[in-house]
């Protein structure tokens, strides 16, 4: 990381994305919707932070983990923290979010999603914590995601038998 | 008594006083005891959001200390210090910390199980599977021989400890030194005592004796505080940690995960509507 590099960083870093005078934190919340616990949901915002660090430094396209894109969609609906007090004043650019267009593009997020663990590695010179960080396998494995209203449904764990 | 510098507050709490000691002050008391290792630190953070609006207040985080790297953490004060682990850096609201470190503790027995555990006071408890089970802690003959040495110890202090903090610094030091952290068990203690203490003179010390052995006040020789500055933040602390409590008993025990806290969503304010992102 150069200078100007770990000054960006050092920036992002400090950005509070928390009203800490509300009851209802954006942290609290995130943790709500996923099910989080309040610890690891605040290690994906930190995570979120290094990913948003790395594409403000990059050209090339990344993708993020789907915790990391959790965080950044609830970032997204904060729309006075993300688009005035995050890109407009902190970062100085605009960072749009893309959604996928289909099954088509699946190798293309998968190696974008390669390229940005390199990037993440080589610039925070740490490996990406795999809890936050799954494998490119498991990343675009793992996307079968519903809501459910938690009020009228119970959320079972399937079981997984593995040959290990 | 030579063996408190080698005792956390929370054990020495938890051996004087058995299970009758509350989770929520054994907590209290490790947190300020990390806080006066210079483990932990608060860290005072203008928001950029200050800018335009004046009104808007530092926010304090909770963050590593610079003893942090050096420290051996024991087995309950993992629960501080686990998020800190994964990353050094980590910021953590104040209001944030308090809530995970009660999570993470998972409540009243296994708190005290932790503390029980660690390698320097875990051979005054007796183990079998049955005490497990029935959840009954038992104290080996040494163990009562302790319990009995420290309450007669710290009742004698609390007699006659008056004045010492307020005007005699080589005897504040000294018994700084005999008590460590267990400073923060004296009845009257206040923090602003702290300043009374020569912690130069024990650093000098710690460098003449060039090596750090088990007597671990060396890591004392740095506080972070010894002043009344964070006494509001500390305080903060205590009374979140309490309402958490009584939040845990109201809803009919311990809770762990996120539905404990929150049971809907405050509403909002209404939006301009969306046109999808790019």
């Amino acid at each position: 990381m150069n200078t100007s590099q770990l000054q960006l960083w050092t920036k992002i870093q400090n950005f509070e994305i928390d009203d800490p005078s509300s009851s209802f934190t954006f942290t609290d919340r995130l943790s709500r919707e996923n099910a989080w616990g309040l610890a690891y949901s605040i290690r994906a915002i930190m995570e979120y932070k290094k990913f948003i660090f790395l594409i403000a430094i990059s050209d090339q396209s990344l993708t993020p983990s789907d915790q990391v894109d959790q965080v950044w969609h609830l970032h997204l609906l904060y729309t006075q923290s993300y688009w005035i007090e995050f890109c407009k004043d902190l970062l100085q650019m605009e960072i749009h979010h893309g959604p996928t267009k289909g099954k088509e593009e699946k190798t293309l997020f998968k190696d974008q999603y390669r390229a940005t663990l390199e990037l993440y590695q080589s610039m925070f010179e740490v490996s990406p914590p795999k809890d936050l960080w799954p494998d490119p396998d498991t990343r675009m494995k793992e996307i079968n995601f519903t809501r459910v209203n938690r009020k009228r449904n119970w959320v079972i764990p399937k079981l997984i038998f593995r040959n290990q | 008594m030579n063996i408190l510098s080698r005792l956390t507050p929370a054990e020495t709490s938890f051996l004087k006083e058995g299970n009758s000691i509350s989770f929520t002050y054994l907590l209290k008391v490790t947190f300020k005891d990390l806080l006066l290792k210079n483990v932990l630190t608060f860290k005072e953070i203008t928001p950029n959001q200050r800018a335009l609006d004046p009104s808007v207040n530092d926010h304090t985080y909770v963050v590593a200390g610079k003893n942090f790297s050096n420290y051996i953490p024991k087995n309950h004060e993992i629960v501080f210090l686990e998020l800190y682990q994964q990353n050094p850096h980590q910021l953590i609201l104040l209001r944030h910390f308090m809530k995970i470190v009660y999570d993470v503790s998972k409540g009243d027995w296994a708190f005290k199980k932790k503390i029980r555990s660690n390698a320097s006071i875990e051979h005054y408890y007796k183990k079998s599977f049955i005490s497990d089970l029935f959840r009954m802690i038992r104290m080996t003959e040494t163990g009562k021989d302790l319990k009995r040495r420290l309450s007669d110890y710290f009742f004698q202090l609390d007699q006659t400890i008056g004045g010492v903090f307020k005007n005699d610094t080589p005897q504040a030091t000294k018994l700084f030194r005999e008590l460590g952290g267990n400073i923060l068990l004296l009845k009257n203690f206040h923090h602003s005592d702290l300043t009374k203490v020569d912690f130069t003179l024990l650093k000098k010390i710690q460098r003449e004796k060039k090596v750090i052995d088990d007597h671990d006040i060396w890591i004392y020789s740095d506080p972070f505080y010894t002043n009344v500055e964070f006494d509001p933040h500390i305080s903060d602390f205590d009374k979140k940690i309490d309402e958490l409590d009584e939040e845990a008993n109201d809803s009919g025990g311990f809770f762990s995960d996120s539905d404990g806290w929150d049971s809907g969503c405050d509403g909002c304010s209404g939006c301009g509507g969306c046109g999808g992102c790019d």
